[in-house]
């Protein structure tokens, strides 16, 4: 079973983990709710994280306009806003041009 | 409306480039997997053929021979290694095992997801993520994971020289007998075979890994910046200079 060690800094919700890294976790949930409005219970059976690390990286997601919560009856659902594709987008971008510099050289 | 459609537009293309990358990356792992596994059967029959010309007594101890005890030491010494080598390599296939068996499920999910056009896929973050998970179990924070690959490396130049070295002994050894020769050339001749893809695909993958190592940093980087950005700053554009 792994452990999630979460620290929290000045900033409010800055993760550390020794085994999960920030943008390992981050980057996982906006995808996931990139086409698809998902609940929390989905988030958590598919990000594989425990109930307080996957209510606490939803907290930062709304917090910084990534994710938006919708109602659909008595079910809250998370979608991935514009901003947060954006975000989404520089992280495939990054990975990408590091390829593509590093294939140049 | 638009801005959103040609945001998507964007993801997907980069999405699709990252997609080919990583199913390339994933076929170098199931390569050497398969060369690890092929060299741990051939280590395997090596030790049956062995153990079959010991017991009918073709084998010949010309260590032992010509060397009395301390010929016995050294043959025992290699057989030990030999052993050691076997429980190494089976470590590396279950470690090698777990990391392909999930990795190869989400790409193939991705796969059949774009192909029914869908596009409600769960995209290549999870097999990114998958990899850096592989990466950062395998090596302690002081220890770098390139340092670790560049162990495995020459762990396996060396299991297989050892076991080019051992099979190539056993010509010498044995008493003359066309069918067991013709089996050890075989042997000899399956195990050069395998070992020449097993280090080419080591190669590439060890060049591979040292680039994803580089690129895991830049992504926590990114993280960072999402942390420092409030929904009114707008998120920062990377320079060339920030690789």
């Amino acid at each position: 079973m792994r452990r999630e060690i979460f620290n929290t800094s000045k900033s409010g919700y800055a993760m550390n983990s020794s085994r999960r890294s920030r943008f390992e976790i981050w980057s996982k949930v906006l995808e996931f709710c990139l086409r698809k409005k998902r609940s929390q219970t989905w988030l958590l059976r598919n990000a594989r994280l425990n109930t307080s690390s996957i209510k606490e990286t939803i907290q930062f997601l709304l917090s910084r306009d990534l994710i938006e919560e919708l109602r659909e009856g008595d079910i809250i659902k998370y979608h991935t806003t514009i901003r947060g594709e954006e975000a989404l987008q520089k992280f495939y971008i990054l990975i990408k041009d590091y390829f593509d510099l590093n294939s140049n050289e | 409306m638009k801005e959103i459609n040609n945001n998507k537009n964007e993801i997907i293309q980069s999405q699709m480039l990252l997609y080919r990358k990583l199913k390339k990356l994933n076929q170098l792992f199931i390569t050497h997997f398969s060369t690890l596994f092929l060299f741990l059967l051939i280590t395997i029959l090596y030790i049956i053929l062995w153990s079959i010309l010991f017991i009918t007594g073709y084998l010949k101890f010309v260590l032992a021979q010509r060397y009395g005890v301390f010929g016995i030491i050294v043959t025992l010494i290699q057989i030990s290694i030999l052993y050691i080598l076997l429980f190494a390599i089976g470590m590396f296939l279950i470690y090698y095992g777990i990391f392909l068996f999930k990795g190869t499920k989400s790409l193939k999910q991705d796969m059949v997801k774009k192909e029914t056009q869908k596009l409600d896929n769960y995209g290549i973050v999870p097999y990114i993520t998958h990899l850096y998970t592989f990466l950062n179990r395998y090596s302690k924070e002081k220890f770098k994971f390139s340092k670790l690959i560049d162990g495995f490396f020459f762990f396996n130049i060396f299991s297989f020289s050892y076991v080019f070295f051992l099979i190539s002994r056993l010509i010498e050894t044995v008493n003359e007998n066309d069918i067991i020769t013709l089996y050890i050339v075989i042997l000899f001749l399956s195990m050069l075979f395998v070992w020449i893809i097993s280090f080419i695909t080591a190669v590439k993958i060890r060049n591979e890994i040292k680039k994803w190592e580089n690129i895991f940093p830049i992504l926590d980087k990114w993280a960072q910046e999402l942390e420092q950005n409030l929904p009114e700053n707008s998120i920062k554009t990377y320079e060339e200079g920030d690789f």
